[in-house]
């Protein structure tokens, strides 16, 4: 029966390949948007998170809830340990309030204090202006700060904190660079210095208020959980997902966009094939009634009509996959770059402007079962159809 | 022995009024004979094979085929009894067009689960016993109507059924073909004992039958 479903989809040479490319059309889009979307998605993730915030922090527990100096804790030997066994990079933060002064300028703002070798946020790409530190004494501000303070590389500023003892902090620190990152909050709002610097200000003596954690593995999520168990009762791990909720939003929004997009791409191949069959059922009523008057069943013959469809929807897929393979390969190493104003927009949202594509077998293999699973079902109303009425009047009334 | 018989056999079809294609018919055809149904058109001759061969169902009476009863079969059954026991002859032929003639006669065998070997030696001793071996590779389009038909009756007989019902096998066909047609089946209901119930109005047909039955308005008239 497959030589017989398979020379008649090859009857309507026409038909068949206009069928087959409009499969594997729809396999193509299918599976190079699915493709730039997880690869997207990936890279944006990674690339969110490295601007500043890591995929993962450990925090005093309550800290992330109220963000307040006092709750601050000690990488001691136990803790480095642990982290040096996890194949995470990390460093420590202090991170706090403040007042920043330049001349009769004064501005609010949020101060860190950094490991500048072991930083792992992309800050030290950031630098428009000047250079990243590299000892005490030095200070990176955000771009739209040092237009506000109306200040410049080699400027010293007053930075006044209150410590975490209640106390008054403050020091006179030397502008090395200014940073622009795109994200307003950081490029209006935050000021960089080392950790040194930031330990005496807030008068630390030695404490941290955060640990940032980042990698690119794909099981993070795995590794971050068994890091968790074993974490101090007192500490906490937060995720990018919780410490950045607007970013999650916008790739969900931006995915039930294109889910809309997916809906209508499977119509096209559904209504395609379902239109193909019903024609070339309903043009071979005759013969088909004589297949079932030398005594095929009726569910033999939808089982034929199924295999006409399978062939479709394999051709279709084959090809679309064969086409689609290089396409998805050439954005894996040529991501769309987005450009001029946009870029900016994309930075804004901290979406990447750089737009890879991800070339994974669980695209592919989703799509075809997909395309599949309608081709059955697509074959099936057909075949009803066609065997639904008397077989008498079949064989009588059609030449 | 009766291959077939029928018990008050009847079809009617109500559009507007009531028509009796086929009334109240009582018939039986022993094994091995071939037989002309013959009658008018419109008489009710394709109705009645229809009806025997269990592609429509009786409206009344009943119709026995190698004693079972068929009016009564499910479909899957019934598919499965004309699959093993009877053959059909059409006037358009109705060979598959995507199947070469060797194909089209195979596919009964195939249906049937006749291993591959098997099926190759009995499909060409049919070929040889028509003298239709050249046809073997063709299509139906690369063939005549003439040859058509004997593909066609190698198609019905291969599997030796018990019963094979042949519509105006010869409507289509010219006279010298109609005729060789008509002896083909003869000789193979002769040589196999396979019993033959032949639709026509074609006197060519009716000239080289044994029996001869005439159909009227859906009755039997003369027998
Ligand atoms: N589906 C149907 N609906 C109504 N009348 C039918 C139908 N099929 C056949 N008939 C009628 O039944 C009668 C017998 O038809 P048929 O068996 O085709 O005769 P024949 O084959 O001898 O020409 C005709 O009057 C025909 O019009
Ligand atoms: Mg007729």
């Amino acid at each position: 029966m497959y030589k017989v479903a398979w020379r008649n989809l090859w009857r309507n040479k026409r038909r068949t390949i206009l069928t087959i490319s409009a499969i594997a059309f729809s396999v193509l889009v299918l599976i190079f948007m699915l493709s730039i979307e997880s690869g997207t998605y990936e890279y944006t993730k990674d690339y969110a998170t490295k601007i500043w915030n890591g995929k993962a922090r450990i925090f005093k527990k309550g800290y992330f809830q109220k963000e307040t100096i006092t709750k601050s804790f000690t990488v001691d030997k136990k803790l480095k340990k642990l982290l040096e066994s996890t194949s995470f990079s990390w460093c420590k933060r202090i991170d706090g309030y403040g007042l920043v002064s330049f001349g009769d300028k004064t501005y609010g703002a949020s101060i860190s204090g950094i490991e500048p070798e072991r930083e792992i946020s992309a800050i030290s790409k950031k630098i428009r202006e000047g250079k990243y530190i590299n000892s005490t004494g030095q200070v990176l501000v955000g771009w739209r700060l040092a237009k506000n303070l109306k200040v410049k590389v080699g400027d010293k500023i007053a930075i006044l904190v209150q410590g975490r003892d209640g106390s008054l902090g403050a020091k006179l620190l030397e502008i090395t660079g200014i940073f622009k990152t795109g994200v307003l909050d950081l490029d209006r709002g935050k000021v960089i210095t080392t950790l040194e610097d930031a330990d005496e200000l807030f008068s630390m003596g030695g404490r941290v208020t955060t640990v940032v954690l980042y990698s690119k593995t794909r099981d993070f999520d795995k590794k971050l959980n068994s890091l968790e168990k074993k974490l101090p009762p007192e500490l906490e791990l937060v995720t990018w997902q919780k410490m950045m909720p607007e970013l999650l939003e916008m790739i969900e929004f931006d995915r039930a966009g294109a889910y809309i997009m997916y809906l209508i791409l499977i119509m096209i191949v559904a209504f395609g094939l379902l239109n193909t069959l019903y024609m070339s059922t309903f043009e071979r009523r005759k013969e088909l009634a004589v297949l079932r008057a030398i005594g095929l069943t009726k569910g033999e013959v939808r089982a034929l009509i199924l295999k006409e469809s399978f062939f479709l929807a394999l051709l279709g897929t084959i090809t679309g996959i064969l086409i689609s393979l290089p396409v998805v390969i050439y954005f894996v190493k040529h991501p769309i770059k987005v450009g001029g104003k946009m870029a900016e927009f994309f930075e804004s949202l901290l979406f990447a402007p750089l737009m890879p594509a991800l070339l994974s077998w669980k695209i592919f293999a989703g799509v075809s079962v997909i395309i599949f699973i309608f081709a059955i079902i697509m074959a099936i109303f057909p075949g009803i159809r066609v065997t639904r009425e008397e077989l008498s009047q079949q064989l009588r009334f059609e030449k | 022995m009766e291959i077939v018989k029928t018990e008050n056999l009847s079809k009617y079809y109500t559009d507007g009024t009531i028509v009796k294609a086929v009334d109240g018919v009582n018939l039986t055809l022993k094994k091995g004979e071939f037989t002309a149904l013959v009658g008018p058109s419109g008489s009710g001759k394709t109705t009645l094979l229809n009806l025997i061969g269990g592609i429509d169902k009786p409206s009344e009476g009943k119709v026995f085929i190698d004693g079972q009863e068929i009016s009564l079969m499910p479909e899957k059954k019934l598919a499965k009894f004309r699959l093993h026991k009877l053959g059909f002859v059409f006037q358009s032929f109705n060979l598959i067009p995507v199947l070469t003639a060797y194909e089209n006669v195979e596919l009964i065998l195939l249906f049937q689960g006749v291993p591959k070997n098997e099926r190759r030696e009995r499909v060409m001793r049919i070929f040889k016993e028509l003298g239709i071996e050249e046809l073997a590779d063709r299509t139906p389009s690369k063939m005549s109507g003439g040859q058509q038909q004997r593909v066609a009756i190698a198609r019905a007989i291969v599997h030796t059924p018990s019963l094979v019902l042949a519509d105006e096998p010869t409507a289509n066909l010219d006279s010298e073909n109609a005729i060789a047609i008509v002896e083909l089946m003869k000789k193979m209901s002769e040589e196999k004992g396979i019993t033959f119930l032949i639709a026509t109005h074609d006197s060519r047909v009716f000239e080289r039958t044994r029996r001869i039955i005439k159909i009227i308005d859906g009755k039997i008239h003369e027998d």
